[in-house]
């Protein structure tokens, strides 16, 4: 079975202030899907630097949603992706993806 | 301390913001999701004493928002991966790096070491301080047989005048029997230059300059052919 995210670490970081931990998932919520939109936007245009941009800003989230398999994937990405090879782009849209189906299924705050 | 955060991403700034509300060390704190907005704040808000920053932002990144201010404040770098923060090392005013997800413990530790530079600096100004009083500020000159002490940042032009020389500062005037030799060796290099074989001048008081002449406060000072080159080289022109 994948690696599959948790809300351990934002619980960690929320350090028992409810209130709080239902914020930082909102703007999980908001942020993600956006970050992910000018990603594979700029994937279509072939704009590697700026995918690398794009990655990094997501490896936050994936760090904060516990996979460390994904982020140890993500990091040679980003530094593929700095020299023009997006080989595993597949494998990075497989951790987005899962990402995403994880949000979902956690209930709206 | 009064902070701002700098950061695209809101749940970065989130998290600090957090952090930041609960600990006593911080008494106020801003948020910008632009390098831009918050060196437009900083222009108008010099008391700002901290700076958690962003290293990765879109167009105008951390680096070259360092590159940029003039503010004092400490910096605290923030970013996904800490192969980016080795830079860091090259800037003075950065005093940690946090790796995000920031946990409260390390934000803890960065914003002590941003308190500990702060005071070790403050020390540091406040030994100076105590050196001026004690004479590298002074100049004590005989004027009528009594030793009168002047500032010396406050003095803004010195003028030969035949035997003497024309002591000029903010509030009062001194004429002192003594030459502009003599009282060169007695003054900062860094606040001073001689512009004139008759005039040193505070070059931090210069209002303008004008061919061969410039105003400091209402006294118009000639300059000579042989000194401006060194006079414009002091100057930090745009």
């Amino acid at each position: 079975m994948s690696e599959q995210p948790s809300l351990k670490l934002i619980r960690d970081i929320a350090a028992g202030d409810l209130e709080f931990e239902k914020k930082l998932i909102a703007i999980i919520r908001k942020e993600l899907p956006q970050e992910i939109e000018i990603y594979n936007a700029n994937c279509k245009e072939k704009d590697y630097l700026e995918v690398a941009g794009n990655v990094h800003k997501l490896i936050h989230k994936i760090k904060i949603f516990g996979l460390k398999n994904g982020y140890a994937k993500a990091v040679i990405f980003e530094n593929d992706l700095r020299q023009g090879n997006a080989e595993l782009k597949a494998e990075f849209d497989e951790i987005l993806e899962t990402m995403s189906i994880f949000l979902n299924s956690i209930e709206a705050p | 301390m009064n902070c701002i955060i700098v950061d695209d991403e809101e749940l970065a700034r989130a998290i600090i913001e957090q952090y930041a509300i609960n600990d006593t060390n911080i008494s106020d704190s801003k948020e910008f999701s632009s390098g831009i907005d918050a060196i437009k704040y900083l222009n108008t808000h010099p008391k700002v004493d901290l700076i958690f920053l962003d290293i990765h932002m879109p167009g105008f990144d951390g680096f070259d928002f360092i590159q940029t201010i003039t503010s004092k404040a400490k910096i605290i770098l923030t970013t996904s991966d800490k192969n980016f923060a080795i830079k860091a090392f090259e800037y003075n005013e950065i005093v940690d790096y946090l790796v995000k997800p920031i946990t409260l413990d390390r934000f803890q530790k960065a914003v002590q070491k941003a308190i500990l530079k702060k005071t070790s600096e403050l020390k540091e100004v406040n030994s100076n301080v105590v050196s001026g009083t004690s004479g590298i500020d002074d100049l004590f000159v005989n004027v009528d047989r009594k030793l009168i002490k002047i500032d010396i940042p406050s003095i803004q032009v010195i003028e030969a005048k035949g035997d003497y020389i024309l002591i000029k500062t903010e509030l009062k005037n001194y004429t002192v029997h003594s030459t502009l030799k003599k009282i060169e060796k007695r003054i900062h290099r860094d606040y001073f230059i001689k512009v004139h074989r008759s005039f040193i001048i505070n070059i931090k008081e210069i209002v303008d300059i004008k061919d061969n002449s410039l105003l400091i406060s209402n006294h118009m000072v000639p300059i000579s052919r042989s000194n401006k080159p060194e006079l414009m080289d002091r100057l930090n022109i745009l």
